[in-house]
């Protein structure tokens, strides 16, 4: 029994190791560790700065999965090996140890989009460390018999602990009030004083600190806690967190040992908290193949792994073949359009895939700016728009890392020179980014050289248009049809065309399809069409009878496609759209004849 | 055997601590950030710490005023306070940096800090992360000149929560004293906060008759008025342009507010014009402001052909003649065509003396803080010359500026040393009327505005610090609800 609670923090290590890196990645591109003297004093002035100091410094480590991981399932078994210590839980009911390390595991796995909302710098471990905080308060508190030594104690930590620790701190005092009154171990003066003086320091503590630190004294007394916000209410954001620490409060009152007088009871409360230990994680774990698979995509854009981003959007297609409700995201869509136009496929695989509008499995609403403005923004060549979510994301949830590579990117393509040594400086000051900033260091004077190198070779030609003063308007899609819908550049280069074309494609608009095509045709001189262009052509063509429908080369598999498409779709009649959608073969769905008549009503953001 | 060693041991740390004995002489002064070489500052301010951006294995500089000599080891130089006030006493610090670079040492091209005139010992300013829609993380600051202590006046952090969002903007003091004082609180809990003679007040500034509560603020000298303008102000963002934010009026005018009487009355309220940025004549008989005519339907479409012809909303200088006894006014009178040479102009200021105003130029629009080729020019009130601070101007933003009450020195926010983020300077107005080289706000770590990724706007002089507590005004801003004003008719002489 003893070896067998090992195996709950191992079968955790290996589940977020080999299935959920894709989140340990994201939580740890959105947080910040610099070694820096200035950084480190902004967490000073403020209660509970110092954990979530330490907390962003074991956050970093969440870089590399299995070692982030690793750390994290070590403190989560510390948490429940102190516990037994602390409070002398039999190892026959050891399980019950793990009931808090289990509530800060679902409070974490459960986040999902809340990932990119989640103000609290170093969120991630700041229950677990604040769990360990306040047993260590109950541990060092508990200590102390004498009446004079129990009053200063406890009011030193009262005040020092909430310095350190806000929340967590004030817990750790009351469960040792509990504690010790419940302990027999205690004159009756030295169980009033701690009960008192902490009554004081719960009352006391975050009035002190509103004196020197700005913090809404409100909050004082959950001050280490993500706060609410973006519909993220009190029952998500901080009732499991104050559930854990209840958990403290019961321990010491009851009698262990007592309740190991009967063999069957023991069996029984180790079975149930066995089950209550998994069933917690489990149960809250938030478990989407969407929203694993927009991760793993936008971290394979990130790293410009573009075939790696069709390919999750092939594989996810694929595992949801037999489903016929199933549809991408249009995070999936988007991404998997710009991986296309990265690698020149565009015309080649678009309408290939599955389209969709696939509402995300969100509590609340988690606008598409925060979860791929930047990527998108950057790369369609609007550093301007970029760098505008750079600055709203640095000030409601405080500069990442990734904001940093970004604000470095946009400098840099500005040319900007001061302004990206000093992005590039903050990133030298990080353990896992300051690779990236000696390899942009070396390039980016040289424009030559930068006009050479990814991703810049593929956003450079993309800036060719005169700047706009414009607005997103929060909806990073339909923005980015207007950009390249609207007027050609006086001077566009030939990969402005050809995502020009793509985009006019997209919005089925023959009138803004004709122009692009042969601004692209002359431009971009294929050797080739490729099939969606000419799908598009041909179609067009034959809706308007155009002459061309004789004179452009359509190859023989357009024109036959076309006429089963038509004959199909004459076949299938008047039905819905979503009976008529699914009635047309599936040889036929992957086609632009498909796309343009039958995807619609397709929700933008 | 003992004693060797120890006299070893202090040959060694003299060498090491001293001047070099032998070095080579370099034609080039040192390349400090901040730039402090040859600088003129005030007789009161903190030590000007910097950093030797200079390629080398060690380097010594020596600060000394023919008196009192001190010697800093290593690149980044940072002088005690204790030293720094015996150095100031002679009125002029000469620095020497000493340089080795493998075996060889090098004396660089010494240079010197003159102490001139004291500056007011206090300013504020508000601290931001540059942005377009979020405001989360706002405060005014106060900073004390003479050492490097500052605290924060009030911060949005104090009384919103993320749910209900606080905007706070536009700190402003009646003749530098915190007495009578004033900042915006928008949003949540919204109003202006006064403090008039040390008493809390907060008021909507807003009428039926006007377009907006007050803005910028300008605190008459003399009588219990302020003059704001009222804006409608809006945002955007460039695509590509460095400049990255764009920042319009869709309507804006100017009127007065008479704190006795609270009422709000209008200046000028000119639908095609856009009036804003008062500012007053020390003796309280001129209000300084600008103004740009743009005519256009007030429609659904007005924000969108405001941005679109931006380029072309070009502001003028104007001033007005007012008497604070009778509150009337004059006819307006144009100062400086700005428009008609293609430009724009914004903050103008009048020293303390009323001989110089001085604005920001820039190509156009009247936010200048987001337009590069802004520069700070200057009137002379006297014989209404102009000229560009070429002497203080750099290629990049210059905006925000303040006389302090001697009339004595400026402050003024840039984006010179990194194109993005505010910081602030200060320069001596020299008695030809001419301005000294301008220098970065000492820091105590003089790599931080390298490192800190916060603006710095609106610096304001003040004579002493703001004495209310943050979690004064906090309790007092959750607590009073924002009176309203009485509107009045326009006075006209």
């Amino acid at each position: 029994m003893a070896k067998a609670r090992w195996i709950l923090p191992v079968a955790l290590w290996g589940v977020l190791t080999f299935f959920s890196y894709e989140f340990l990645l994201k939580v740890e591109e959105r947080s910040l560790f610099l070694y820096d003297a200035l950084w480190l004093k902004d967490f000073l002035i403020k209660p509970s700065g110092i954990l979530s100091f330490l907390s962003l410094f074991l956050t970093q480590f969440l870089h590399i999965p299995w070692l982030g991981a690793l750390i994290w399932t070590i403190l989560l078994t510390l948490s429940a090996e102190l516990t037994r210590i602390i409070f002398r839980i039999p190892v026959t009911l050891s399980a019950l140890t793990f009931i808090p390390a289990s509530i800060f595991v679902a409070y974490n796995m459960s986040m999902g989009y809340t990932v990119y909302l989640t103000n609290l710098p170093g969120y991630f471990y700041m229950p677990l460390l604040g769990y360990l905080w306040a047993l260590l308060t109950v541990t060092v508190l508990r200590k102390e018999r004498k009446a004079a030594v129990l009053l200063i104690l406890f009011l030193t930590w009262g005040f020092a602990g909430y310095y350190i620790a806000g929340f967590y701190s004030l817990a750790g005092t009351v469960a040792t009030c509990i504690y010790i009154s419940v302990s027999g171990d205690y004159s009756r003066t030295g169980k009033i004083l701690p009960i008192a003086v902490t009554a004081v320091s719960l009352l006391l503590a975050p009035v002190a600190f509103a004196g020197t630190t700005t913090y809404n004294i409100s909050n004082g007394w959950i001050i280490g806690m993500p706060e609410q916000d973006y519909g993220l209410t009190f029952t998500r954001m901080q009732l499991p967190l104050m559930l854990a620490m209840v958990c403290l409060a019961i321990a010491p009152v009851i009698k262990f040992r007592n309740v190991l007088s009967g063999k069957g009871i023991t069996m029984a409360i180790q079975s149930a908290a066995i089950a209550v230990v998994i069933a917690v994680p489990s149960l809250f774990w938030f478990r989407d193949d969407n929203f694993k698979a927009e991760l793993g995509m936008i971290r394979a854009t990130e790293l410009m792994d573009w075939d790696k981003v069709t390919d999750i959007y092939s594989k996810l297609q694929n595992r949801h073949e037999k489903d016929p409700s199933w549809q991408p995201t249009r995070v999936h869509v988007l991404l998997k359009d710009l991986a296309l136009i990265k690698t020149g496929q565009e015309g080649e695989r678009a309408y290939g895939f599955e389209n969709g509008c696939k509402k995300q499995k969100t509590r609340c609403d988690v606008p598409m700016a925060f979860q791929i403005g930047k990527i998108l923004h950057l790369n369609y060549g609007i550093p301007g728009i970029c760098n505008r979510w750079c600055d709203e994301e640095a000030v409601l949830f405080g500069c990442n890392y990734l904001t940093y590579k970004y604000y470095a990117m946009i400098a840099i393509l500005l040319n900007d020179n001061t302004l990206t040594e000093e992005y590039l400086d903050k990133l030298e000051k990080t353990l896992f980014y300051r690779k990236w900033a000696r390899e942009q260091r070396k390039i980016y004077r040289d424009r030559d050289l930068l006009a050479q190198t990814a991703p810049y070779d593929m956003i450079i030609p993309l800036m060719c248009y005169d700047d706009i003063i414009t607005s997103d308007l929060n909806g990073c899609e339909y923005f980015l049809i207007n950009h390249f819908n609207g007027p050609m550049p006086a001077n566009s280069t030939p990969l402005y065309d050809r995502v020009a074309l793509y985009f006019a494609l997209d919005s089925k608009q023959s009138a803004l399809f004709w122009p692009r095509f042969n601004i692209y045709l002359n431009s971009n001189k294929p050797s080739r069409i490729a099939r969606f262009y000419q799908e598009a052509a041909y179609l067009f063509c034959n809706i308007e009878n155009d002459p061309r429908l004789e004179t452009l080369p359509f190859n023989e598999k357009t024109r036959n496609l076309y006429k089963s498409f038509m004959q199909s779709a004459s076949r299938i009649g008047m039905k819905s759209l979503k009976d008529a959608r699914n009635a047309i073969p599936a040889n036929l769905r992957h086609s632009y004849y498909f796309y343009f008549y039958y995807v619609n009503e397709l929700e933008m953001f | 055997m003992r004693t060797p060693s120890v006299i070893l041991l202090a040959v060694t740390f003299a060498a090491c601590s001293g001047v070099p004995g032998t070095f080579d002489k370099s034609n080039l002064k040192p390349s400090l950030f901040p730039d402090y070489t040859d600088v003129t500052a005030p007789s009161n301010i903190a030590p000007l710490n910097f950093i030797i951006q200079e390629e080398g294995d060690r380097f010594i500089t020596v600060l000394e005023n023919g008196r009192k000599s001190i010697t800093v080891t290593g690149k980044q130089v940072r002088i005690k306070d204790r030293q720094w006030k015996g150095l100031k006493k002679d009125g002029k610090i000469d620095v020497s940096v000493y340089k080795k670079t493998g075996s060889q040492w090098t004396a660089m091209q010494p240079f010197s800090i003159t102490l001139e005139d004291d500056i007011d010992p206090f300013i504020s300013y508000r601290q931001i992360m540059p942005s377009v829609d979020s405001y989360q993380d706002l405060s005014i600051i106060q900073r004390s000149l003479e050492s490097f202590r500052s605290k924060v006046v009030y911060s949005n952090s104090m009384v919103q929560d993320l749910g209900n969002g606080q905007c706070i903007n536009c700190h402003h003091y009646r003749n530098y004293s915190t007495d009578n004082m004033q900042f915006h609180v928008r949003q949540y809990l919204g109003g202006t906060v006064m403090v008039i003679d040390g008493n809390l007040r907060k008021v909507n500034l807003k009428t039926d008759s006007t377009i907006s509560a007050g803005v910028y603020p300008a605190w008459h000298p003399t009588h219990d008025y302020i003059a704001y303008s009222t804006n409608m102000t809006y945002q955007s963002v460039h695509t590509v342009d460095p400049n990255r934010i764009e920042v319009v009026d869709l309507e804006s005018d100017l009127i007065l507010y008479n704190i006795k009487d609270n009422a709000v009355s209008v200046i000028e309220n000119d639908p095609d014009r856009f009036e804003c940025f008062p500012a007053w004549s020390p003796d309280g008989r001129m209000l300084y402001y600008v103004s740009a005519r743009y005519e256009t339907p007030f429609d659904d479409d007005r924000m969108d052909r405001i941005f679109a012809d931006c380029r072309s909303i070009k502001y003028n200088l104007y001033c007005k003649p007012f008497d604070p006894d009778t509150r009337t006014w004059g006819k307006s009178v144009l100062l400086f065509d700005a428009a008609s040479a293609g430009k724009s102009v914004t903050l103008p200021r009048v020293s303390p003396d009323g001989r110089w105003l001085i604005f920001a130029l820039g190509e156009y629009g009247v936010f200048h803080i987001w337009h590069r080729d802004s520069d700070l020019w200057m009137m002379d009130l006297a014989d209404g010359s102009i000229r560009p601070l070429d002497e203080i101007n750099s290629p990049e933003v210059e905006s925000y500026h303040s006389w302090s009450s001697n009339g004595k020195w400026i402050i003024f926010s840039t984006r010179r040393e990194d194109g993005a983020y505010t910081r602030l300077y200060l320069s001596h107005l020299e008695a030809d009327g001419h301005f000294s080289k301008p220098f970065a706000l000492p820091q105590k770590k003089p790599g931080f505005n390298r490192n800190y990724m916060y603006s710095f706007n609106i610096p304001e002089f003040m004579k002493e610090p703001v004495h209310i507590t943050p979690r004064k005004f906090a309790s007092f801003i959750e607590a009073a609800p924002a009176s309203p004003v009485r509107y009045e008719p326009k006075l006209q002489k």
